[in-house]
C-alpha cells in the first residue's frame, strides 16, 4: 500500500508566520526570544525547497496573528492515502486554526474525517507515518482517545502507542528518513521510544541514529515519485548530525535551518501537510 | 534476535551432543533401566545432573512400570515444581529407547502419571497445589462423577487447570530453570538436532520408528487427556454418554479410582482398547503403561500405526475407521458450512477423530494445500473453537447434530506463494466474510478496492451493456454497506478488465495481506490492572490491544513459555537487550475455557509459522516439529513443501457468480471464457487425478489451467476488438496456430499466476535444459518431448522438488513484473500472431537460466519456417488436442474417467505421443486425444512441411474430432561454431 509510494507528494500545504509568534507562541519558558524576521525569512526559505527544489504545488495559507502557532499546520491534519483525519490540538489556543486548513483541505479533495470527541487530543506531530503503520507518541498534546480515533480513521494500519514523552512531540526526535528508515536521535528518551518503537513493530525498520533530537526531524520526499530528497537541519544549526546524514547513499541532502522556529518548538515537518492526491494505483 | 538464536542453538546443539551420548549407552529397553535411567526427555539439553538424581519422578517410573507403583519414591515435596518436570523430562529423554525429543516425551510421562491409578497418593503430594482454591467447581464436577481418590482428583484437577507450552527458540533450549512453579504439562519445542535426528532414525530402524510413534501418540493422548479434563470440568454431564468405559478409565480422570490392575489388564489387550475408539487413545495408553513384557509388542504396534499416521491422513484414516467399524457401525450426520456459503453433510463414524472429517471436508472442497485450514465448531457458549484433528469428534462437541464450519486457521503470510488458485480463492472466501463481519477493519479506500476486485473475480469483465444501475448492492462487500461504497468500487471493477477471477483474487489477496488487523485472532483479556485489552494471535506472535491501538507485541522468539491456569494466560519473556531478567506477563481471561483456547491457538500458531525462516528448513526438523503437541498438522514450512509438490491440474474453483446466470449469458465473451475456463479445468482436474489415482504414471496431466481440453466446442463469438481467435473459435477441423502454447493458455487462463507457470512452463518447451522449469502444473508430456525426449518419467524427487522451487520462484518473479494493471495486456497476447510476448517473460526465460540456447516463438507456420533456418538443431513440439464435438459444456457434476492411455510412436525425425482420454460426465462421454508431436532435426529438415503432414495426419485419423487446440512450439540449439 504504502511502500513504494510513501515520500510522494504532490501538494503541500503551509501557513505564513504570523506576527505573534514572537511572543505568543507556546514555548519553553526557558528559550531564547525569538527573531520573528529571521523566522519568518527561514519558513521562506522552507516554502521555496517545498516548491523548487521538491517540485510540490504549495498551499499557502495566509498568517493570522489570532493563531501565533498557526504556522505549524503538521499538527492539524494527519494525511494517509486519499483521507484526512483533522486533528484537535491540546491547547485551546490553537483550536480555531483549523478552521483555515479546512477548506483547503477540501479543495484537495480529501476524505475529511473531524474529530469530534470532546476528550480526545490528538497534535499531528505525535503521529508517525512510516509507511506500514502508525505510531502515536501519547503525549501531553495527545491522548489515547485521539489516537483511537486515528486507528479508527485509518482502519488499514496498525497504530501503536509510545508511551510518555512529557511535553514534546513524538517527531521531535524522529522522523522517517525514507521508505523504512527510520531517523532518530541519541537522547535517552528517544531511545527508549525507539526500542518500544520496535517491540511493537512487525516490519524491520533500519535506523540512523543521529546525535542531536531536533535533528531527527526531517523531511523525507521523493521528487515526482523518484530520487531521494531528505530536508534536513544545516550544519548551521546541527554541524555534527548532518555528517550523520551524510553517511546516506542516493540522496539529495537539502540543507536548511529552521533555528528561530526551533525555539517555539518548530521542526522541519512541522511547517507544511504533506499531500498526494495524484492517485497513483 | 539473530544473535539470540544462534546462542541458543549452541546451548542446544551442546546439550544435544552430551545427550546423544547418554542415549546411546541408555539405548536399552525398558525394563532393565533403573528408574533414575529411564526418564527421559524433551529438554535434554537442559539435562543436568541434578535433574536427573533429584527427579525421577514417581510417574516416570509408573509410566514404564506401571506393574509395580509401590516401588516409586517420592518425589519432592515441593509441589509440582515446573523445573522438576522439566528435568523429568530430560531424563527420560536420555533413557529412552528411543532418542525422541524431550518434549514430548516429558509430555508422554505426563500423560502416563495423569492416568497411572497407582501413582495417585505420589501425584498428590507433588502436585498439591498452592492456589487450588479457585478450582472448586472442577472438584465438585469430579467428586460428582466417580468416586476418585481425593488425591488423584487433586492431580487431575491440576493438570486440567495449567498447562504449559515452553517456546524455546527453534532448537533452543531453556537455561534457566523455572523454580517453584507448580506446573503439570509443559510443552517444549525439541531441539532441532535431536527432531532431525529423529526422522532419519525412522527411516532406519524400527526400534526408531517407534520411537518417534510412540511420541507422537503420546502428543494425542495428551491432548485427549487434557480435554477431557477440561470438558469434566465444564460438561459434566459429557462423560456419562460415551460408555466405553475402557476408554474412559484410560483417558478420563475419573478412571483412575479404578485399580491399577485395571491399567495393567487394558495393556494386556491393546487391540480390544484399540478398538473400543479412538486408537489414538489406545495407543497412548499402552505407552504408557507396557508391563516390561509386553512392551515391544506394545511399541510395534503403535510404531505402525504411528507411522502411517506420519506418512499421510488418508493412510491414517482408514486405518482408524476399519478400527472403528468393527466396534460399532453408528454414525453421527455432521453438517460442515463451507465457505462459499453451501453446506457440505456426511455421515462419520462416532468414533472418527477431527481428521476424518476434516479429510471428508477438504476431499469435497478438493483442496490439497489444507493446512491453512480447519473446522471451527461453536461449543454451548457459543465460543468458537478448532475441532483437533488429532482427536475423536464426539470428545469436543456436545451432542449431535455436529455442526461446524470451514474456515481458514492460518493466514498465509503470502497467499501468493499458494500453488494452487483455489486455495487462494477460499482464502479470498474467508477473507471477503471477514471484511463484512467487521473481524477485518479496512479503510473505505480500501473496501472499494477489495470490493472491485471481488466484483471482478465474480462477474468479469465490466461492460456498458451487462452491468447497468447499482450491480454492485447485489453482494455483500463492506460491514456496512453504503451507496457511495458500491460506486467506488463499482468504478473501480472497471479498471480491472481483463483480469481473470483468479488474477482478480490475487490481487485482492495482495491489498488484503497488508492490512494490519489480517491473521490476527483476537481474544478478549483484561491486563494485570484489569484494563480490558484484546489479545490477538497472529504468525508473528502475540499482539495486545487497547481498543484499537497496539500496546505491545510479543515476537514469537521472544517468547519463552505461555502457559494457562484457570482463567489466567501467561507468557513468560525471554530475557533481552535490554532487560535481563525474564518476566512473566499474566492475563485474565474471562474463563478458564478461553484461557485454554487463547493458549492452543498460540501453540498451534506458533508451531505453524514458527518454524518458516529462510534460511534452513531442512525436511527432518520440520516434519518432527509438525507433530508437535497440541498441533498436529504440518507446519507451514511444510506446507509449502508438500504444496510445492501438488502436481494435478488446477482444480475447479467454483464461483459463486457461476451460479449467477446473468453473467454466464454469455454476452460477453471474457467473461464467460473466464468461468468456464475455471470449471473446465475443474473438471479436467477431475479426470486427471482420477486417472492418477489408476495408476497412470505417464499420464499427461494436461496443464490444469487449460480449459482447452474439456471447455466445450461451443462457438464463441469474440469480443469486438478482443482479437482473439482461439482454436475453441476455429470450426472443428481447422487447425488453428498460435505463437505457443502459452497463448492459447493465457487466453482461457484464470489467472496471472497461471499464466505465469504456462509460460515457464513453455519457455522450458523451448529450451530442453530448461525441462527443470516445467513441471508446475504437471505437464509430464511436455517435460518428456523436450529434447530429452521421453527421458523425463522417472524423475527423482529431489529433481521435482527443484524444479518446483525454480517454478515457483519464476512464477513469482513474473507476477511481479505483472502486477501493475495492464488492462488490454491479455487481449495482446491472446491476438494470434501477436508481434511481442510480454517482455517478462521473455527475460524470465532467457537472462536467468543462461540457457546456450537460442530460443524463438514461432507464430503459425510462416515464423516456423524462418527461424527453422539457420539453425543447426531444432526441436519442435506439435500438440493436437481434438475433442469431440458432444462434450458436454455444463461442468456441474464431476465427471468419471472412462478410460485413458498414452501411446508412442517414433519415426526417424518425429515422435508421437498420443494420449487418449474419455471420461464421462453430466450424461455426455467425452473423448479426448492429445496427440505431441516431436519433429527433432537439424536445419535441413523442413519443419513445416512436417508440420503440416503431421497435422494432416492426426486430422486423418481422427474423423469426427474437432481440433481444440494446437501448440507449436520450437526449441533451437546455437549452433556452436557460431
Amino acid at each position: 500500500m504504502a511502500g513504494a509510494c510513501f515520500g510522494r507528494y504532490t501538494h503541500a500545504v503551509v501557513r505564513a508566520v504570523p506576527g505573534s509568534l514572537q511572543d505568543h507562541a507556546i514555548r519553553d519558558p526557558a528559550s531564547s526570544p525569538v527573531d520573528l524576521a529571521k523566522a519568518q525569512r527561514q519558513h521562506g526559505v522552507y516554502v521555496g525547497i517545498l516548491r523548487q527544489k521538491l517540485g510540490l504545488q504549495v498551499i499557502e495559507v495566509p498568517a493570522d496573528d489570532s493563531f501565533p502557532d498557526s504556522v505549524f499546520v503538521e499538527d492539524l491534519a494527519v494525511v494517509c492515502g486519499d483521507t484526512v483525519l483533522v486533528t484537535r490540538p491540546s491547547a485551546l489556543s490553537r483550536r480555531g486554526e483549523v478552521s483555515a486548513i479546512l477548506p483547503v483541505l477540501e479543495e484537495l479533495k480529501l476524505r475529511i474525517v473531524e474529530m469530534k470527541d470532546e476528550t480526545a487530543m490528538l497534535e499531528g506531530g505525535d503521529v508517525l507515518f512510516t509507511g506500514r503503520e502508525f505510531f502515536v507518541g501519547l503525549s501531553q498534546r495527545t491522548n489515547q482517545r485521539g489516537a483511537e480515533i486515528l486507528a479508527d480513521t485509518f482502519k488499514d494500519f496498525a497504530v501503536s502507542t509510545v508511551p510518555g514523552n512529557g511535553s514534546l512531540h513524538l517527531k521531535s526526535f524522529c522522523s522517517m528518513g525514507g521508505p523504512d528508515l527510520l531517523v532518530i536521535g541519541s537522547s535517552e528518551h528517544a531511545q527508549k521510544a525507539l526500542r518500544t518503537m520496535q517491540q511493537l513493530t512487525d516490519h524491520h525498520y533500519d535506523k540512523l541514529t543521529v546525535p542531536d533530537d531536533c535533528a531527527a526531524n526531517c523531511l523525507f520526499v521523493r521528487p515526482g515519485g523518484k530520487g531521494h530528497a531528505l530536508v534536513l537541519r544545516s550544519a548551521e544549526d546541527y554541524p555534527e548530525s548532518i555528517k550523520a546524514f551524510e553517511k546516506l547513499k542516493d540522496y539529495t541532502l537539502i540543507p536548511t535551518s529552521m533555528s528561530e522556529l526551533n525555539k517555539v518548538n518548530g521542526m522541519l515537518t512541522c511547517c507544511s501537510i504533506l499531500v498526494n492526491r495524484k492517485l497513483d494505483v | 534476535m539473530t544473535s539470540e538464536i544462534t546462542e541458543k542453538d549452541k546451548v542446544i546443539q551442546d546439550g544435544s551432543n552430551a545427550e546423544g551420548t547418554v542415549v546411546k549407552d541408555a539405548d536399552t529397553s525398558e525394563s532393565k533401566a533403573s528408574p533414575g535411567t529411564l526418564t527421559e526427555t524433551g529438554r535434554s539439553t537442559g539435562t543436568t545432573g541434578r535433574g536427573l538424581s533429584r527427579l525421577l519422578p514417581s510417574w516416570m517410573r509408573r509410566s514404564k512400570h506401571s506393574s509395580k507403583p509401590e516401588t516409586v519414591p517420592l518425589t519432592k515435596e515441593q509441589p509440582g515444581s515446573t523445573e522438576d518436570v522439566a528435568e523429568d523430562a530430560v531424563l527420560l529423554k536420555t533413557d529412552g529407547p528411543d532418542d525422541v525429543s524431550a518434549g514430548e516425551k516429558a509430555e508422554k510421562e505426563k500423560c502416563a502419571r495423569v492416568d497411572l491409578p497407582g501413582a495417585a497418593p505420589v501425584k498428590s503430594k507433588v502436585e498439591e497445589p498452592p492456589t487450588m482454591g479457585g478450582e472448586g467447581s472442577e472438584q465438585d464436577s469430579k467428586d460428582t462423577e466417580k468416586t476418585a481418590s481425593h488425591s488423584s482428583e487433586t492431580r487431575i484437577q491440576k493438570r486440567g487447570s495449567w498447562r504449559e507450552y515452553k517456546l524455546w527458540g527453534r532448537k533452543t533450549k531453556e537455561k534457566d530453570k523455572e523454580k517453584n512453579e507448580d506446573k503439570e504439562e509443559t510443552t517444549e519445542e525439541k531441539p532441532a538436532l535431536e527432531a532431525k535426528m529423529d526422522v532419519q532414525e525412522v527411516g532406519k530402524e524400527e526400534k526408531r520408528a517407534q520411537g518417534l510413534d510412540l511420541r507422537k501418540l503420546i502428543d494425542d493422548d495428551l491432548i485427549e487427556i487434557i480435554d477431557d479434563v477440561s470438558d469434566s470440568e465444564e460438561k459434566p454431564g459429557e462423560q456419562e454418554r460415551d460408555e466405553d468405559k475402557g476408554i474412559k478409565d484410560q483417558v478420563n480422570p475419573t478412571g483412575e479410582k479404578e485399580a491399577s490392575e485395571h491399567a495393567k489388564e487394558e495393556t494386556e489387550q491393546p487391540a480390544e482398547k484399540e478398538q473400543a475408539g479412538d486408537a489414538t487413545s489406545g495407543q497412548g495408553v499402552e505407552a504408557r503403561e507396557p508391563t516390561p513384557a509386553e512392551t515391544p509388542k506394545g511399541k510395534q504396534d503403535e510404531g505402525s500405526t504411528a507411522e502411517q499416521k506420519k506418512e499421510g491422513k488418508e493412510k491414517q484414516m482408514p486405518g482408524r475407521v476399519a478400527r472403528s467399524v468393527s466396534r460399532r457401525s453408528r454414525h453421527v450426520s455432521c453438517k460442515v458450512a463451507l465457505l462459499d456459503g453451501t453446506s457440505f453433510e456426511c455421515l462419520l463414524e462416532k468414533n472418527a477423530c477431527g481428521q476424518a472429517l476434516f479429510d471428508l471436508v477438504c476431499q469435497h472442497v478438493n483442496i490439497l494445500e489444507k493446512d491453512y485450514f480447519g473446522l471451527l465448531h461453536k461449543d454451548e457458549a457459543g465460543h468458537k473453537n478448532w475441532l483437533d484433528p488429532a482427536k475423536e469428534v464426539k470428545k469436543q462437541l456436545l451432542n449431535p447434530p455436529w455442526l461446524f464450519s470451514f474456515n481458514v486457521k492460518f493466514y498465509p503470510l503470502d497467499p501468493a506463494q499458494l500453488t494452487e488458485n483455489l486455495t487462494r480463492y477460499l482464502l479470498c472466501l474467508q477473507l471477503r466474510d471477514d471484511v463484512t463481519r467487521g473481524r477485518l477493519p479496512c479503510s473505505f479506500v480500501t473496501l472499494a478496492l477489495l470490493a472491485s476486485y471481488t466484483l471482478q473475480a465474480e462477474l468479469g469483465d465490466w461492460s456498458p451493456q451487462e452491468f447497468e444501475g447499482n450491480y454492485a448492492t447485489a453482494f455483500r462487500l463492506a460491514p456496512n454497506q453504503t451507496h457511495e461504497l458500491e460506486e467506488r468500487a463499482m468504478e473501480l471493477h472497471r479498471t480491472h478488465r481483463g483480469q481473470k477471477p483468479a488474477e482478480a483474487d490475487f490481487h485482492f489477496l495482495e491489498n488484503a495481506k497488508k492490512l494490519s488487523m489480517y491473521g490476527v485472532d483476537l481474544h478478549h483479556a483484561k491486563d494485570s490492572e484489569g484494563t480490558d485489552i484484546m489479545l490477538g494471535v497472529c504468525a508473528n506472535g502475540l499482539l495486545v490491544y487497547r481498543d484499537r491501538l497496539r500496546i505491545n507485541r510479543f515476537a514469537w522468539p521472544k517468547i519463552l513459555k505461555i502457559s494457562y491456569r484457570r482463567s489466567h494466560f501467561y507468557i513468560k519473556i525471554r530475557p533481552g537487550e535490554f532487560e535481563h531478567v525474564e518476566s512473566t506477563i499474566g492475563f485474565k481471561l474471562p474463563s478458564h475455557r478461553a484461557a485454554k483456547r487463547l493458549w492452543k491457538v498460540c501453540v498451534e500458531h506458533h508451531t505453524f509459522f514458527r518454524m518458516v525462516e529462510p534460511e534452513k528448513i531442512p525436511r527432518g526438523r520440520l516434519l518432527s516439529l509438525g507433530s508437535r503437541f497440541r498441533f498436529s498438522g504440518r507446519t507451514q514450512a511444510q506446507t509449502r513443501e508438500a504444496s510445492a509438490r501438488i502436481d494435478r491440474p488446477a482444480p475447479l474453483v467454483r464461483r459463486a457468480s457461476a451460479r449467477v446466470q446473468p453473467s454466464m449469458a454469455g454476452s460477453t465473451v471474457r467473461t464467460y471464457t473466464a468461468m468456464s475456463s475455471d470449471g473446465g479445468a475443474a473438471t479436467a482436474s477431475r479426470a486427471f487425478n482420477t486417472a492418477r489415482a489408476a495408476q497412470a504414471p505417464a499420464m499427461p496431466t494436461s496443464d490444469g489451467e487449460d480449459d482447452v481440453f474439456l471447455t466445450p466446442p461451443l462457438p464463441r463469438r469474440s469480443g469486438p476488438g478482443e482479437g482473439k481467435a482461439t482454436s475453441e473459435d476455429q470450426p472443428k477441423g481447422v487447425l488453428f496456430y498460435t505463437s505457443g502454447e502459452q497463448d492459447d493458455r493465457a487466453e482461457t487462463d484464470s489467472s496471472k499466476t497461471d499464466s505465469s507457470s504456462s509460460d515457464s512452463e513453455s519457455g522450458a518447451e523451448h529450451e530442453p535444459p530448461r525441462v527443470q522449469m516445467r513441471n508446475i502444473e504437471g505437464e509430464n508430456i511436455y517435460i518428456r518431448h523436450s529434447k530429452l525426449m521421453l527421458e523425463g518419467l522417472d524423475k527423482t524427487d529431489e529433481d521435482m522438488a527443484r524444479r518446483k522451487d525454480s517454478l515457483s520462484q519464476l512464477k513469482r518473479s513474473f507476477m511481479e513484473d505483472t502486477l501493475p494493471p495492464r488492462p488490454n495486456e491479455w487481449d495482446k497476447r491472446l491476438s494470434v500472431g501477436s508481434p511481442g510476448r510480454p517482455s517478462p517473460r521473455i527475460s524470465m526465460h532467457g537472462s536467468p537460466l543462461q540457457s546456450p540456447l537460442n530460443f524463438s516463438f514461432r507464430e503459425a507456420p510462416e515464423g516456423a519456417g524462418q527461424s527453422g533456418n539457420g539453425e543447426a538443431m531444432t526441436t519442435e513440439a506439435l500438440t493436437v488436442t481434438y475433442q469431440a464435438p458432444q462434450a458436454d459444456s455444463e461442468d456441474g457434476e464431476p465427471d468419471v474417467l472412462m478410460s485413458a492411455q498414452t501411446i508412442t510412436s517414433e519415426s526417424v525425425s518425429s515422435t508421437t505421443t498420443t494420449h487418449i482420454t474419455k471420461t464421462v460426465k453430466g450424461g455426455f462421454s467425452e473423448t479426448r486425444i492429445q496427440k505431441k508431436i516431436v519433429i527433432s532435426g537439424d536445419s535441413d529438415t523442413d519443419h513445416d512441411q512436417a508440420l503440416v503432414q503431421a497435422l494432416h495426419e492426426a486430422t486423418v485419423q481422427h474423423p469426427g474430432m474437432a481440433i481444440t487446440r494446437v501448440v507449436v512450439h520450437k526449441e533451437t540449439d546455437v549452433p556452436a561454431s557460431d
